[in-house]
């Protein structure tokens, strides 16, 4: 499933992929492949990927679960 | 696709214990090349099965790393890392190649050194070229896949 959170909240402070890579310490595929919903990051990634966007674990990667069933 | 039967903590623990195999089968193989190139220096019949087998896991090693855009997880792409690679390589086959020599032939011991240095040489500078085309396939691959995508729906 796409994570279309991180992809809008990246995008809302003007910060392409490679930025964000960079910030967190991963290749620029690695945050396309998470965005797509290919890629299921570790809890340590994720909390990178969260303070690089300022925000938290479950403003990104919380889903409801009708949300997951979509 | 059917489901495991293992948790994600099981699934780790066998992946890990995959790649050990995988590297331990992969070294011991190198191994009993080398103990059969020592052993029965110019029955070239004698090593050929393993020799086939390790070219193919080499070739699929490869080929897979580069396809993805890995190059190793310590050593950076460079030429100090294919000369350093290549020189361990070349020593390791000329050391062999000199120890089978003079097993067989020990009357010659300035003949065996001879063909030691030859092969270690050859080896060297066949270690070399491939590692260098390796490198540049996989840079070139590397920085394609690293290229922010022009379609925002793309990965």
């Amino acid at each position: 499933m796409r994570n279309l959170k991180m992809k809008f909240r990246r995008i809302e402070l003007n910060m392409s992929q490679t930025d964000l890579a960079k910030k967190a310490g991963v290749t620029r595929q690695t945050i396309g492949l998470i965005e797509a919903g290919e890629f299921n990051p570790s809890i340590n990634l994720c909390i990178a990927i969260c303070r690089a966007l300022g925000v938290t674990l479950n403003d990104l990667f919380w889903e409801d679960e009708n949300d997951e069933e979509k | 696709m059917k489901k495991s039967n293992l948790d994600e903590r099981q699934e780790q623990i066998l992946l890990k214990i995959e790649k050990n195999g995988f590297w331990l089968a992969f070294w011991l193989l190198l191994a009993a090349m080398f103990i059969q190139q020592i052993f029965f220096m110019g029955d070239i019949k004698v090593a050929a099965g393993e020799s086939l087998i390790l070219l193919v896991v080499s070739l699929y090693v490869v080929i897979s790393c580069i396809k993805n855009g890995i190059w190793d997880r310590k050593f950076k792409a460079s030429g100090k890392t294919n000369l350093l690679a290549s020189l361990i390589g070349g020593l390791a086959v000329g050391t062999v190649t000199f120890l089978g020599l003079i097993r067989n032939f020990s009357d010659k011991p300035l003949g065996a050194a001879a063909g030691g240095v030859a092969a270690g040489v050859v080896t060297f500078v066949l270690c070399f070229i491939a590692m260098t085309v390796s490198m540049r396939a996989y840079k070139k691959r590397s920085e394609a896949m690293e290229e922010e995508p022009t379609d925002d729906m793309d990965i």
